[in-house]
């Protein structure tokens, strides 16, 4: 009990790292339904609200990280809330993509947010 | 032959019953975060419930009462008003879950929105509850919940290595976050320790109208089909850890829940995943409203039965009619089902010790079981889990604050 009351205080570095970690899964979860999707082992309905329900999950993360304007200024928070709008973009454009069936620019996106991909936490 | 088919459709039930809202999301994220280190926490679980679940199978055929209707005779309604209050809460709020769950389902193969769903869903577990018998509810929801095997067979296919399975059984401090890995074990404890199965079980019992002699059917259902369920809750937990936790996604949606299933069933894996998670959290619903039914009419002495026509049991009926409505208004408000089930688990957790001391009482009370009391054995289990969940209670909160 004690370990676990000693390791609740977490750090504000902790918690970033955390920020960190959950904005990296929903980058991984955006390749994961979309790659789905081109290969066709999911439809566009699941895909649809599948990638809607990812942009607001990244949305939440990118206002808490950018919650205060002292978190904000630190530069790792200040990349992770950027980080966390570039993929609600490609989100938004996979989203189109899908709507209008549109394969090969939605391959093109997966692979630009592929090379994007940092390391993972 | 009759007390066999009952003993083979028990287990089958309890099986296609055990998964639902807290199981998938627990072991899901636990699979994702820990790969398989937490199947520990899943086992010792099922085997807290079974026993408790035996026991009140037990009480409820030798004393012919149910656990709230024999907690409030022997504790009185000072006591009784603690779990009795905290039940109401936690089955609301978990059946708001649960529909919500159901809704998703219905949203991952339809794209209509989840929040559209609530009512009717509502309307048709209510529909069930009024119109057909405790054997509908049984075990009809049970055998479709049959489809929740679907984890075990991709767990199977995607050939975890069994020694590392074998290791996982026994408890072992994790590389990193500890404080994530404390919140995840205590919330699997949580989701499948939930006090309604106990009552719900317990009531059943009585509606069976199970007998002295067939103690040793409600052993072996329990047990068996405790157990068999539990390896399903395991199965959620190898995929995800399998499939996810190598995807680096940490499931906060069912939408990247049902990711998991791809590699094995391709294009059947997002409609079998919605039919696993529709139909354990439906099923769960119906329970949990009958539950809150049983509950209120046992503590309060009113007539009860699902087998009884309603004229005979308004109170009962109006009972279930009443939470159920109130957990409706829940889902229609847009409380995220995922966040009401952990919220609900961390509640479920910190009134284990009100739920698990009566046992304690009541199974060496020989005016409630007669001859079959618990034994030394038994006793110094309830002990251990009284314990066990007094420690649970005290550590629950600070665990959501900082873990969850």
């Amino acid at each position: 009990m004690a370990a676990v009351a000693i390791s609740a205080c977490r750090s504000p570095d902790a918690e970033v790292q955390k920020h960190a970690q959950k904005i990296a899964s929903l980058r991984a979860t955006t390749l994961s339904i979309t790659e789905a999707w081109l290969q066709g082992q999911v439809n566009g309905t699941y895909a649809e609200g599948a990638l809607e329900q990812t942009f607001h999950l990244v949305e939440q993360e990118r206002a808490a990280v950018a919650s205060t304007p002292s978190g904000l200024a630190r530069s790792r928070s200040n990349a992770l809330a950027r980080e966390a709008e570039a993929i609600s973009r490609v989100i938004a454009a996979l989203s189109q993509d899908v709507q209008s069936r549109d394969g090969v620019n939605a391959r093109r996106r997966v692979g630009d947010l592929r090379v994007a991909t940092p390391e993972q936490p | 032959m009759s007390a066999i088919f009952d003993l083979v459709l028990g287990i089958v039930t309890s099986i296609g019953g055990f998964v639902e809202a807290g199981s998938i999301s627990t072991a899901a994220q636990a699979g994702s975060e820990f790969g398989f280190q937490l199947l520990w926490a899943i086992a010792i679980a099922t085997l807290m419930l079974a026993m408790l679940v035996e026991m009140s199978g037990r009480l409820s055929a030798v004393s012919k009462r149910s656990i709230a209707a024999a907690v409030r005779e022997r504790f009185g309604i000072k006591f009784q008003v603690i779990p009795f209050t905290a039940e109401l809460v936690i089955d609301t709020l978990l059946l708001a879950a649960e529909i919500g769950g159901a809704a998703i389902a219905l949203k991952l193969l339809s794209g209509v929105h989840w929040q559209w769903w609530v009512i009717p869903l509502g309307a048709m577990a209510w529909a069930i509850l009024w119109w057909c018998g405790f054997g509908v509810v049984e075990y009809g929801i049970g055998l479709l919940g049959l489809v929740t095997l679907s984890f075990v067979y991709s767990a199977w296919r995607l050939q975890p290595a069994t020694k590392s399975l074998a290791a996982s059984l026994v408890p072992s401090l994790p590389q990193h976050d500890p404080v994530r890995y404390a919140f995840l074990a205590v919330s699997i404890v949580g989701a499948t320790v939930s006090p309604y199965l106990l009552n719900f079980y317990s009531s059943g019992t009585l509606e069976e109208r199970m007998a002295e002699e067939e103690l040793w059917v409600n052993r072996a259902t329990s047990y068996l089909g405790m157990c068999f369920g539990g390896v399903v809750s395991m199965g959620v937990l190898v995929t995800s850890a399998m499939v996810l936790q190598r995807q680096h996604i940490i499931p906060d949606s069912y939408e990247q829940a049902a990711l998991m299933f791809v590699p094995v069933f391709h294009d059947w894996a997002v409609p079998l995943f919605a039919a696993a998670l529709g139909i354990g959290c439906f099923g769960a619903a119906v329970e949990l409203a009958l539950n809150a039914g049983y509950v209120c009419a046992q503590v309060f002495g009113w007539s009860w039965g699902a087998n009884r026509p309603r004229r005979d049991a308004a109170r009962f009926s109006a009972a279930f009619t009443l939470v159920l409505a109130t957990a409706l208004v829940v889902g229609v408000l847009g409380f995220d089902p995922l966040r009401l089930t952990l919220l609900s688990v961390a509640l479920t957790v910190a009134i284990m010790p009100f739920v698990v001391l009566p046992f304690l009482v009541l199974m060496n009370d020989p005016q409630y079981v007669k001859k079959h009391g618990s034994g030394p054995i038994g006793n110094v289990l309830l002990a251990v889990l009284t314990v066990l969940g007094g420690l649970l209670a005290v550590v629950v909160v600070p665990l959501e604050l900082f873990g969850g």
